[in-house]
């Protein structure tokens, strides 16, 4: 797994897509802050496009990656290498080089402009360690999709119905279910029903770092207290490993009885 | 003694569709096996199913007398062309030649395939070879390796008729070097010379025939009369309606 | 102007003189009097009691006759946490140049630094107050001047911590120029009528930096309230006038930049809402006249709760606001907003009049759903609910349509 890893991520450090996927996030951020009012502002809107973008291309280059590497997935298994070890040094190799790309993009900008976090290392590591973990969950998805699925088309259809689904449908739920149930008292529920969904979830966590978390009142102060303890930052640090854990068991499952035709 | 080849019972379907209905097969340490069958008669199945790329319903496989299915280990023995072989494609020849021989923990004899002149483009980056450069590749990876049974699926579909030569003639010195070869192919002439054994897949089952039977049955020593011999049978193995 | 400069100095100079007529006390270690209760007991009406440097552990003093304390050199009076400190019952008294430290916190009695109760024509000005329960206090008192003074509570919880300035039942006050940070509340007004609160500091207090109550015709202006607890709160009053005061970043889960509350027949102009929770909540708002506001980077930059009637809202500036104006009720609205300008306006002005051909609706849907089910608003900044307002903008009758800015500036104003 540490060979294919080694020679996979250098691989990809090459490819167009990462320096593409690393041009695009850096122009971003770049603009980000350059032009936002506040490191707050920043930070808000870097955010947006995180959630929205990390899933989508996550998505879209693990299945892709996956489909492409069908010929090689073929002339190693003539090798001594079991299936498992294979496709996991892929997996990682993938995760750190768009990991990285992520993380350096994110960051010269935010160190060319001196933007400070006002001393909350908090926010920061939310910030980058949930961006990481939301590399790993989604590119377990794509792999997990990818090895279902044969059929390239139908794989990247059902990619971008996961991501609406849990970008912009999942939302659209748990709004319905708080106007429907609104007569009672839901703090808990919608709280458990951040921790379900890893988007929402990294939200919320950088959320709370911001100023913005004032604006949210009540509901705000509850979340606040949440994932202020010990054990609030846990439970949301289990349930994001749960979303990698998860779509990677499923993955190798489907791996180790998965006929090459 | 352990055979390089040693199949017994094996069965696989997709979903409903069974393909190999209990194949018993075995292969004898330096000869060269030939399997033949019409389109979907599971010759790429079979192959599969030995490289560990598909998961049979039942049976047991082995190679050399390690199990298959057990661990990754025995393809150590083995050298495998696949038709279509792909690489992440920003790693040079070198690279990928590494990568391959650190799995194997065997360094690649360059001098026993000097033919297919893989030096020249080592450090050139996979996505900018030629198709025929890739296939030479392909064939290197198979051979450098020393395996002591080499699996070619279709090997010389998509190489030129000089290339196609020249591959078979390195096939030719595996032969002659001890090793075994299971070879599936379309084209007859890949095989006239250098296979001793011919197995036509047939309703999922596999019949070996020597080639010295087939040259009797076509009771002539004329090319056509062995080509024939064979369409014959390969007319029978067509997998019939029910 | 240098002549006038001279007939000034002489005035100042004459007054003092005819002040220093009267009989001077002077209390320090090495003067006449050790102590300032010792000056206090035989000290006549219109005597100068002079205190020179020095910490005079002291409680309970009290200024029954008209007369001037004038601290030289900081002296200061320590009520080291036992009690109240100085206590003015006649009228005409000044207080002036001393520190006034660690009035103890009691739960029975509201004990101040200064207390006044039932005085006229008190002046207090240029003292330090430092962790004190209540600074300085005041009751049926009027024609009083607080000025100057420097006010620094005990930064604690809101139980154990009273008021900078608290005025209750008094009228026709002056609150000017003070800094008041650390208390419960800053100034506190209540039942005090026809006063003027100019040119305060109020910063860093546990719940507001100004709470005004029941207090009909006064003014507050130029003042600025920072970074308090929960902001400014207006409530109950007639005829107030709030004009170029600044409110800035109080900013937390329950604070606001001006909380109104029962207003009527008010004006609030020229002010700068920056960075607020909410700018200005509203509720039970009448008549009240919001002119050449800016609102900049607000949370909401107005939230309006039901029963808010014929309010108008002329000239104000709104920009950077997460949302502009939420009101919890369609069905009704007699609030009107004319000229305003929105950074969030996407019209056209086709006779280059300088106002926008269509109007503005600043209540956005998403802001109307966050009102009614605040549980949503986790949902903030998710992409749902951009789509949702994206959505709007192209079907606008989602929104309210009741309530408009039917003249929006164009183009709207920049950040200033």
């Amino acid at each position: 797994m540490g060979r294919i890893f080694r020679y996979c991520f250098w691989d990809l450090l090459r490819s167009r897509f990462v320096l593409a996927y690393f041009g695009f996030f850096m122009l971003g951020s770049l603009g980000i802050f350059r032009f936002a009012p506040s490191a707050s502002a920043a930070f808000g809107a870097l955010l947006s496009a995180v959630t929205l973008l990390v899933p989508l291309c996550c998505l879209v280059f693990g299945t892709l990656y996956f489909y492409q590497s069908r010929g090689f997935h073929e002339l190693m298994f003539a090798q001594p290498i079991g299936r498992a070890p294979l496709c996991l040094g892929q997996y990682f190799a993938l995760s750190s080089a768009l990991g990285l790309a992520f993380v350096l993009a994110a960051g010269i900008p935010m160190a060319a402009y001196g933007f400070s976090t006002n001393g909350d290392i908090g926010l920061l590591a939310v910030f980058v360690g949930g961006g990481l973990l939301l590399h790993l969950a989604f590119l377990a998805l794509a792999f997990w999709i990818a090895v279902s699925i044969e059929d390239r088309l139908r794989g990247f259809s059902t990619s971008l119905l996961i991501w609406i689904a849990l970008v912009f449908g999942y939302d659209a739920l748990v709004m319905g279910l708080v106007m429907r149930f609104s007569d009672y008292p839901l703090e808990t529920g919608v709280l458990a029903a951040m921790l379900l969904n890893p988007v929402d979830l990294e939200r919320v966590l950088v959320l709370m770092h911001l100023d913005t978390s004032a604006l949210l009142g009540y509901t705000g102060a509850a979340f606040q207290k949440f994932f202020g303890t010990r054990s609030g930052t846990w439970i949301s640090l289990g349930a994001l490993s749960a979303w990698i854990l998860a779509p990677l068991l499923l993955f190798l499952r489907k791996l180790a009885r998965k006929d090459w035709q | 003694m352990t055979l390089p080849i040693r199949i017994e019972g094996l069965r696989k379907s997709y979903g409903r569709k069974a393909v190999l209905r209990g194949i018993d097969l075995h292969c004898e340490a330096g000869t060269v096996t030939a399997v033949l069958g019409s389109n979907g008669s599971g010759k790429s199945t079979l192959i599969r199913c030995i490289l560990g790329l598909n998961v049979p319903e039942s049976g047991t496989l082995r190679v050399f007398g390690e199990d298959v299915f057990a661990a990754p280990s025995y393809r150590r023995h083995l050298g495998y062309m696949p038709q279509h072989p792909s690489f992440p494609e920003n790693l040079t020849v070198h690279e990928i030649l590494q990568l391959v021989s650190r799995t194997r923990g065997v360094a690649p004899d360059f001098t026993r395939c000097a033919a297919l002149q893989v030096e020249a483009c080592l450090s050139q980056r996979w996505k900018t070879l030629s198709g025929g450069m890739k296939q030479r590749v392909n064939a290197f990876l198979a051979m450098a390796f020393n395996p002591s049974l080499l699996i070619l699926d279709e090997p010389t579909a998509s190489l030129d008729p000089a290339s196609r030569l020249r591959f078979m003639e390195l096939a030719m010195a595996e032969k002659e070097r001890g090793k075994t070869l299971l070879i599936s192919t379309h084209l007859l002439e890949d095989i006239r010379e250098i296979a001793d054994y011919l197995v036509f897949l047939r309703n999922g089952k596999a019949h070996r025939v020597s080639k010295e039977l087939m040259l009797e049955l076509a009771g002539s020593p004329h090319r056509n009369a062995f080509e024939q011999a064979v369409a014959v049978c390969l007319e029978e193995s067509a997998p019939k309606a029910g | 102007m240098r002549l006038r400069m001279l007939f000034l100095v002489g005035i100042i100079a004459g007054f003092g003189h005819g002040r220093s007529a009267s009989k001077r006390f002077d209390i320090g270690w090495n003067r006449p009097f050790k102590t300032l209760r010792e000056a206090l007991a035989i000290a006549d009406s219109n005597a100068v009691l002079v205190v020179h440097p020095g910490v005079y552990p002291e409680t309970g003093l009290v200024v029954n006759k008209p007369m001037t304390l004038r601290g030289m050199g900081w002296p200061a009076l320590d009520a080291r946490g036992l009690g109240a400190l100085l206590n003015i019952t006649a009228d005409n008294v000044r207080i002036t140049g001393f520190v006034f430290k660690n009035v103890g916190v009691s739960y029975l009695k509201d004990q101040a630094a200064v207390n006044m109760t039932g005085t006229r024509g008190a002046r207090i000005d240029s003292n330090r107050f430092v962790h004190n329960f209540f600074s300085i206090y005041g009751s049926r008192s009027r024609n009083t001047r607080i000025d100057n003074n420097d006010i620094t509570g005990r930064y604690n919880n809101e139980v154990a911590n009273g008021n900078g300035v608290h005025l209750w039942q008094c009228d026709s006050m002056t609150v000017k120029n003070n800094k008041a940070r650390g208390h419960r509340d800053g100034i506190y007004l209540e039942f005090t009528g026809h006063s003027t609160v100019t040119g305060n500091l109020a910063e860093k207090n546990i719940r507001y930096g100004l709470h005004f109550m029941f207090s009909n015709g006064s003014r507050y202006a130029e003042n600025t309230f920072r970074n308090n607890g929960s902001g400014v709160a207006v409530m109950y009053s007639n005829d107030v006038r709030m004009e170029d005061n600044r409110f800035e970043h109080n900013w937390g889960s329950a604070a606001y930049g001006l909380l109104c509350k029962g207003i009527e027949d008010s004006k609030v102009r020229g002010n700068i809402f920056v960075e607020n929770t909410v700018g200005v909540f509203q509720e039970g708002l009448s008549r009240v006249q919001f002119e050449e506001n800016a609102f900049v980077r607000n949370g909401w930059a107005l939230k309006m709760v039901a029963n808010c009637d014929d309010n108008v809202y002329e000239n104000n500036r709104f920009s950077g606001n997460t949302f502009d104006v939420s009101y919890n009720s369609s069905a009704h609205n007699s609030n009107a907003f004319h000229r305003n300008s929105w950074d969030k306006y996407r019209g056209y002005d086709l006779n280059r009049d300088g106002l926008g051909d269509v109007p503005y609706r600043p209540v956005e849907l998403q802001s109307v759903l966050m009102d009614r089910y605040p549980e949503a608003l986790i949902l903030m900044r998710g992409h749902f609910l951009t789509l949702l307002n994206l959505i709007e903008k192209q079907f606008p009758a989602l929104a309210p349509r009741s309530l408009e800015d039917d003249s929006p500036l164009f183009p709207p104003r920049k950040d200033s």
